[in-house]
């Protein structure tokens, strides 16, 4: 059974608005991200799973609990950090996290006070006068500091700088590998990515792939863009017998898609040209669900 | 189901708003206890008071002089018609060749003037008759009305001595049968009602020629202008008369010095008394001239106007002041206006604004601020029940209004023990009741403002609601206290009283808590269950609601 399942789990709004027929489950220890474009249904399928609000037909489960019905039990166990982020009527950080630090019944505050550290965060600030990074950076730690073994975030990392988004995702990571199980809902695919086990995608309310991250890194083929010094080496090479994607005559560049097996041979034939240069083109998350989502377009357009 | 640490950040972000407001509240309770139970209320509600009873004797005055002054020219119109009749009739059957003829003469005189007295006697208590049958010669109305033309008559007082020389006694010698009123109050005697010179001229050119002469209706005329005024201010201010006015006065807590220092003394009725008269005079000569002598009604029109001018004049001051202004002073003397002000204008009304800004601001943050902006969900996500937070907030705002009346009754009660109850008129039991009741309204509006909180998921739109209904009802009791019976009937709006039945302030009975019977209790629990469907309602709501966080 997995940790957090969802099935057929539907909100209808009305006027094609909302969430319809998601089907996701996540085990225990691992960590999913969840894409899709801005009021694609990624909060609303995380409001019900929370229990926040009542499906229309369907069920989100958690720990084989359905969570309208057993919001407060399934909460037990989840650090949210929310995608809009308010904080409650206090004066400053502090204040807000021995609050929630009450409410969550942590006596032993020394996580939060070392995660604190590692994210920079003065929480003696003005709750009011925080900038969203530092609010972002205070939800977090008030999400994790109760070390719940289910961590779920809404679009955690925006506002956020590059650089504090590399430590954001660290912390992240790091509770992963603690063996905790991660829910991150994002519509950036780069930090997804790197990060994630598995990575859903959602549009207009529907699920439309669910990515292994795994697979997709261990991918057996791998596309190369070389350019060539001289247009006779460029004529030349398209005859060797590889699988040419893409020509770009007036730049003497060629795209080649490669098995991992075949990149011996390619290095081996390549010394025989005056190459400019090489490079791989990775076969990114983004590039992979645009494919997916072109192919569903064409295939609606058929229709 | 209660949760300590929700109980504890609403206390954080909601206790300075409370500690203003309360500050605030209790203040201004103090200044209107303390600043009103100084006396100075009482001052002005004599103030008020003296004015209405002044002006009502005045425009009493004001009648009765004209009332008067026509039944004197009208009386003494009759008197000598009638003394002309009954002379010629008396002079025809003279006997010229009588050796008593002068004395004969002096008889027939004698006996006209008592008959014509007689007469006018019949003709006064007709006229009054005719207004209410029930009046007899007994009646003070009728004395009242015959006096007035007595007194401008002034018959002499003639004796047997007059009599007994042969000669006709000289008119203008004898002593008047009213002199002694005249004289006790400094003013000249009026001449004699008759000339006998003149009345001897005018036996030879013929007696209703005279009477009905221009000279004798201006005569006439400047008679009643003159004795009218006289007469009024010295019956008024004769002490039988007084004692009766102040008798009635009495009964509306107008002490003999209070009448005493208003100053209707002989001269300054007799003032008021000839001003109004000329006023009237000139307005009745302005309305006159206007007429056509020619037209048929012409007599008609002159009485009306007469009428209209000196409106209802048959109405007698010793028997009772007009009812509706008795009505109205006794109001005022029962009204005690700091029972008025603390009560019905500070716990009804003023002092609920307040709180209700607080209950309003507090009861959306709460719950619908929370929701809005989607701090609610770090509560939520803790694993606290919706039961538990909607009841926690719940106690948090009840809790928190009835902390802030208990300091507001803690004032209250203070404020009583340097103000007095010997000056505020109000025991304490009365007012802790005010408290009480202001804060069951409280209860009763927070009931709604929260189900709104509970309800709506914007906090625009459960403050649009909730508050726009919490400021409605206070709005329409400000508004319908200018109607309600607490107010004077002299300043009453009795249209405003419908404002009464919009809102739900009026079931604070703070009349029905100072009178001391038990209508307010009924009304109290009323408020009390209003509130408390309102918190069930909307915490029911919020536990099954969507919530968007």
């Amino acid at each position: 059974m997995s940790l957090i399942e969802t099935n057929g789990l539907t909100k209808d709004y009305g006027y094609g608005r909302g969430i319809f027929d998601i089907d996701l489950n996540i085990e225990q220890g691992e960590m999913v991200g969840f894409v899709g474009t801005n009021g694609s249904g990624k909060t609303t399928t995380i409001r019900s799973m929370l229990g926040f609000i009542k499906p229309t037909s369907g069920t989100a489960k958690v720990n084989g609990l359905t969570s309208w019905e057993h919001s407060s039990e399934i909460l037990k166990n989840i650090g949210y950090v929310p995608g809009e982020i308010a904080f409650p009527d206090l004066k400053t950080g502090i204040n807000f996290l021995k609050s929630q630090a009450e409410f969550l019944g942590v006596t032993d505050l020394s996580y939060a006070k070392e995660l604190i550290e590692r994210l920079q965060l003065d929480p003696r600030a003005n709750l009011k006068r925080m900038s969203k990074g530092m609010k972002q950076k205070t939800a977090l730690v008030a999400a994790l500091m109760a070390d719940l073994p289910i961590i779920i975030l809404d679009e955690p990392t925006t506002g956020l700088d590059p650089l504090m988004r590399v430590t954001f995702l660290d912390i992240l990571k790091e509770e992963h590998s603690k063996g905790k199980t991660i829910f991150i809902s994002s519509h950036l695919y780069e930090e997804l990515e790197t990060t994630c086990d598995r990575v859903a995608l959602i549009d207009s309310g529907h699920i439309v792939d669910i990515a292994d991250m795994h697979a997709l890194r261990a991918r057996p083929e791998k596309e190369f863009k070389i350019e060539f010094l001289t247009a006779d080496d460029y004529s030349r090479f398209l005859n060797e017998k590889f699988t040419v994607i893409r020509t770009q005559e007036q730049y003497n560049q060629a795209t080649i898609c490669v098995n991992i097996g075949e990149t011996g041979r390619l290095l081996e034939t390549l010394k025989n040209y005056n190459v400019k240069f090489i490079s791989e083109i990775p076969y990114t998350l983004e590039r992979h669900f645009k494919d997916i989502l072109m192919r569903q377009g064409e295939s609606k357009n058929v229709q | 189901m209660f949760s300590k640490a929700l109980f504890k950040q609403s206390c954080k972000a909601n206790g300075t708003m409370w500690a203003i407001i309360t500050f605030m509240e209790c203040f201004m309770l103090a200044c209107v206890m303390l600043i009103s139970g100084n006396g100075n209320i009482s001052t002005t509600l004599t103030a008020v008071g003296d004015s209405m009873v002044k002006e009502q004797i005045d425009s009493t005055i004001e009648s009765r002089e004209l009332n008067y002054y026509e039944t004197q020219l009208d009386g003494m119109e009759k008197f000598d018609n009638e003394f002309a009749l009954k002379l010629s009739e008396g002079l025809t059957k003279l006997d010229f060749a009588d050796p008593n003829l002068q004395k004969t003469i002096v008889e027939i005189f004698t006996n006209a003037y008592s008959d014509s007295v007689t007469s006018l006697q019949q003709y006064i208590l007709e006229k009054l008759q005719r207004t209410d049958p029930s009046y007899t010669e007994e009646s003070v109305e009728f004395l009242e009305m015959f006096g007035c033309v007595a007194y401008a008559i002034n018959p002499p007082d003639i004796d047997e001595e007059d009599m007994e020389g042969d000669a006709m006694p000289d008119l203008g010698s004898i002593k008047g049968m009213f002199d002694e009123f005249y004289t006790s109050h400094e003013e000249e005697i009026p001449d004699a009602y008759f000339n006998q010179n003149e009345l001897f001229s005018a036996y030879l050119t013929g007696l209703d020629k005279y009477f009905a002469s221009s000279e004798r209706a201006k005569f006439r005329k400047d008679r009643a202008t003159n004795c009218s005024a006289i007469f009024l201010a010295g019956n008024l201010t004769e002490k039988a008369n007084m004692d009766k006015i102040l008798a009635e006065l009495e009964k509306f807590d107008i002490s003999s010095e209070r009448f005493e220092s208003y100053g209707y003394d002989y001269a300054h009725v007799k003032d008021i008394a000839e001003s109004t008269l000329v006023s009237y005079l000139s307005r009745l000569d302005l309305e006159i001239s206007k007429l056509d002598p020619e037209a048929e009604d012409y007599a008609a029109k002159v009485a009306e106007i007469k009428t209209e001018l000196a409106g209802d004049i048959s109405m007698n001051f010793m028997s009772s002041l007009p009812a509706d202004v008795a009505a109205a002073l006794e109001e005022l003397a029962q009204l005690n206006l700091y029972d008025l002000v603390v009560g019905s204008v500070f716990f009804k009304l003023a002092g609920l604004l307040l709180p209700i800004i607080y209950m309003i601001m507090a009861s959306n943050n709460l719950i619908a601020g929370q929701v809005d902006s989607g701090s609610m969900a770090y509560i939520l996500s803790s694993s606290t029940k919706r039961q538990s937070v909607v009841f926690t907030q719940a106690t948090f705002l009840v809790v928190s209004l009835l902390v802030m009346f208990m300091c507001s009754a803690i004032t209250s009660c203070v404020c009583m023990a340097i103000v007095g109850e010997a000056v505020a008129k109000i025991s304490y039991q009365s007012i802790l009741l005010f408290n009480v009741g202001a804060f069951l309204v409280l209860f009763a509006l927070s009931g709604l403002c929260f189900f709104t909180s509970c309800w709506f998921d914007r906090s625009k739109h459960s403050m649009a609601l909730g508050g726009g209904l919490s400021i409605f009802s206070l709005v329409a009791a400000m508004l319908g206290l200018f109607g309600s019976k607490i107010m004077p009937s002299i300043v009453r709006l009795n249209a405003l009283n419908y404002f009464n039945y919009a809102t739900i302030i009026t079931l604070f009975d703070a009349i029905s808590i100072t009178s001391g019977t038990l209508t307010f209790v009924w009304k109290f629990v009323i408020l009390f269950v209003l509130g408390l469907i309102g918190y069930i309602v909307g915490s029911v709501r919020f536990i099954k609601k969507d919530l968007p966080l």
